[in-house]
């Protein structure tokens, strides 16, 4: 059998088969030092020697095991790097640098925040979490954090979405799923670490938005479980669902099993299998918010890592959204409520699987739409197999899509205020807002996917009618530091889709105010997370036809600066182009379909006050945690 | 023959019936010494791949996406398809086609 690494990434007592790159072996096991050799001694130093311990020493028939190129005292495990032979150790150094570089670069996670960390029992949660639970043990005390209340270390929490009531499979049982996520969670739980566990479908659990406002901090609304609750349906009455199928029973109750239901029906308006998945991930970024807001977390950190972000380049330009592209493949984005980081944006996944296996850290795979057994042939999908079979031709290619696109230029809300996008920065004591800062930075953002406008997108929904803003905030331009480009190139475009769009509507019927209405929407009423500000962005023509659903970052209201309230048409909410044409199924010009106003942060009814409160007690906490 | 412990995950254990780790015994090739990792392949698709071989298997080799390690080192090191598995081996099959 292998070098046994010990148990949960525990030294295994010699550096070659030490796997936690503890400081037993010398401070140049933690680092990334090119000079390791003379610490790391296993007895032979030299090239030839084939290395300290280990069954890859040679064996007949197999070629003499190289040695790691890094360290160059143990043999090589895996090939990291594109195309570098590295140990075990210096692999888990190798990533574990990369993630404390983009930490400290963007500030994503100080001592003072409360990171809730999505976790899907996969290997990129898998390494996230454990890199995380070590960052917090191993956190040394800032000087300003002192007066921080005794509040030292970031607090960590993790939370897992079940996606059971969206599989194309009725009545898939996902508790046994939630079961071995909770075993995987446990060690952590025992050092501290919150757990909580939400179905997906509690977005749609009536009159839930009361419940945020009803419920005093602290306590979690009825229906939603966390440790506490393990496995337990109960509808609003408290009462506990019969037994039958597990979770997912008796749907008649108006409850979670109503709730089910009206996820499975939204999900089933869309036709398109990419649109389904498209409309999931912006289900589950809003049930991340949820859970964040709730239980006063300041920032939410999910296991992104660039194999997935380079799909998303690829999926976002077929998709159409070469404007938006930047915004959802940065470190930061503060669009929401609870600011999202990707600490791992720079690690590939078969770095991170081998990590995880090398360590042997458990992972569990849950099966979702486009992921286990009854994954559809979606865009998604089809561009992920594609760019696994272009690295596997020739590795490295992920991390070269990556880097194209980074010279895409990022957003305002790409960055932590005080810090423009890409700037470099070391780890800061304890600042003052950045949760609660201002996300969007008067950047309008599409209804559905959160995407930012351009003008045209915006007058197309607002009728062509805004008032007059000033030059500062004309969607498409980029506000802030790096303004300069990135505002001509949105004018441009915007200006060249605003002609397309005339010509579109020129055919379009005159639209009917009282349609509008019916769709619920208040003249002047607040934005999302943009402080109340500004108005809903009409929409235009007629009812638009079903169509798929896009989305790989969540959503948000669409919300235009002030302007003169009284040249706002009621009615509708601003899309962008993609979202119109893919999830709406429309062209230029027409009405948005009357079920967008399910959709859990559209909902009116109690909505907005509820937001309100919400952002109330997230400034509160803000306050607290200053003081 | 050899003793080979086998473990499947991120995904692929649903290929196996739910079940990551197997103990299994695999014949060399007629007229050969050792057993290879082709050998290792071939015989898992006649006699453990309860399902859909296309998500395992690509050809001769597994399917893009899928790392496999012979005792803890990537099979890339070790010559791929031609590297020998002795008794007592632990092969480890991974998939990451799917996001963590």
């Amino acid at each position: 059998m292998a070098q046994a690494p010990g148990v949960n990434g525990l030294c295994g007592g010699t550096p070659a088969s030490c796997s936690s790159a503890c400081d037993r072996h010398g401070e140049e096991a933690r680092g990334m030092s090119a000079n390791g050799a003379s610490v790391r001694v296993t007895g032979d130093t030299s090239d030839g020697g084939g290395g300290g311990s280990g069954e890859t020493a040679a064996r007949e028939g197999a070629p003499a095991a190289p040695l790691c190129v890094k360290c160059r005292a143990a043999p090589a495990e895996v090939i990291a790097n594109q195309r570098e032979p590295y140990c075990g150790a210096c692999l888990r150094a190798s990533l574990l640098y990369k993630v404390k570089t983009a930490i400290n670069k963007h500030a994503l996670v100080q001592a003072h925040d409360a990171v809730l960390l999505a976790f899907s029992g996969g290997h990129s949660s898998t390494v996230l979490l454990h890199f995380l639970s070590e960052l917090q043990s191993h956190a040394t005390t800032p000087l300003a954090a002192a007066a921080d209340r005794g509040k030292t270390v970031f607090r960590l929490g993790l939370v897992f979405v079940s996606e059971a009531a969206v599989l194309s499979r009725p009545h898939y049982d996902g508790d046994a799923d939630v079961e071995r996520i909770r075993k995987l969670a446990a060690p952590f739980e025992k050092r501290g670490c919150r757990v909580h566990v939400v179905r997906l479908e509690e977005l749609f659990l009536k009159g839930r938005s009361q419940a945020h406002q009803a419920a005093p901090e602290g306590t979690m609304p009825r229906g939603s479980q966390d440790s506490a609750t393990k496995g337990v349906v109960r509808n609003d009455s408290g009462d506990q669902l019969e037994e039958g199928r597990p979770g997912y029973s008796v749907p008649h109750t108006d409850g979670l099993a109503g709730a089910w239901e009206r996820l499975r029906a939204m999900v089933a308006r869309v036709a398109d299998a990419t649109a389904q998945e498209d409309l999931v991930e912006m289900l589950r970024t809003e049930a991340l918010q949820q859970v964040a807001v709730e239980h006063g977390y300041t920032k939410i950190a999910t296991g992104v890592c660039a194999s997935r972000l380079a799909a998303e380049v690829l999926t976002g330009t077929v998709k159409g959204r070469g404007f938006s592209l930047p915004a959802d493949l940065q470190a930061v984005d503060r669009r929401r409520t609870v600011p999202v980081i990707a600490p791992l944006r720079d690690c590939v996944i078969k770095e991170l699987a081998t990590l995880c296996t090398l360590n042997r850290w458990p992972t569990t795979f849950v099966p979702s739409l486009d992921a286990g057994p009854t994954a559809r042939p979606s865009l998604n999908r089809l561009t992920q197999d594609f760019l696994t079979l272009i690295e596997d031709d020739l590795p490295g290619r992920t991390l070269t899509i990556l880097r194209t696109a980074g010279k895409l230029q990022p957003f305002p809300f790409n960055a932590f205020p005080a810090l423009p996008p890409g700037h470099r920065a070391r780890l800061q004591p304890a600042q003052g807002t950045e949760a609660a800062a201002e996300p969007a930075d008067g950047v309008n953002l599409c209804a559905l996917c959160r995407a930012p406008l351009t003008s045209a997108e915006v007058q197309d929904g607002g009728a062509g009618e805004r008032g007059a803003r000033g030059p500062e905030s004309e969607p498409g331009q980029r506000l802030g530091a790096d303004a300069g480009d990135g505002g001509n190139e949105g004018r441009d475009t915007a200006e060249q889709a605003r002609a397309e769009q005339a010509e579109e509507r020129r055919g379009a019927a005159a639209p009917a105010g009282d349609q509008l209405r019916e769709n619920g929407a208040e003249v002047g009423s607040t934005g999302g997370e943009s402080d109340g500000r500004g108005v809903e962005v009409a929409s235009v023509g007629h009812e638009a036809s079903n169509g798929d659903s896009r989305g790989s970052s969540g959503a948000g209201r669409g919300v235009v600066p002030p302007g003169p309230q009284s040249e706002a048409r009621p009615g509708g909410v601003a899309c962008c182009r993609s979202c119109r044409e893919q999830v709406l199924g429309g062209t230029g010009g027409t009405a948005n379909p009357a079920w967008l106003h399910d959709l859990p942060w559209l909902d009116r009814a109690g909505g907005r006050a509820a937001e309100e409160a919400r952002r109330d007690r997230m400034r509160n906490k803000i306050q607290d945690f200053l003081l | 023959m050899v003793e080979i412990n086998l473990e499947f995950s991120g995904g692929l254990e649903l290929l196996f019936g739910d079940v990551k780790q197997h103990k299994v015994q695999v014949p060399a090739k007629d007229g050969a010494i050792q057993v290879l990792i082709s050998d290792l392949l071939v015989w898992i698709r006649g006699n453990l791949l309860k399902e859909r071989p296309e998500m395992f298997l690509k050809g001769d080799s597994v399917r893009p996406g899928i790392l496999v390690l012979i005792n803890d080192c990537d099979w890339e090191l070790c010559g791929r398809l031609a590297s020998p598995v002795e008794d007592g081996d632990t092969v480890v099959f991974i998939s990451t086609l799917h996001g963590g």
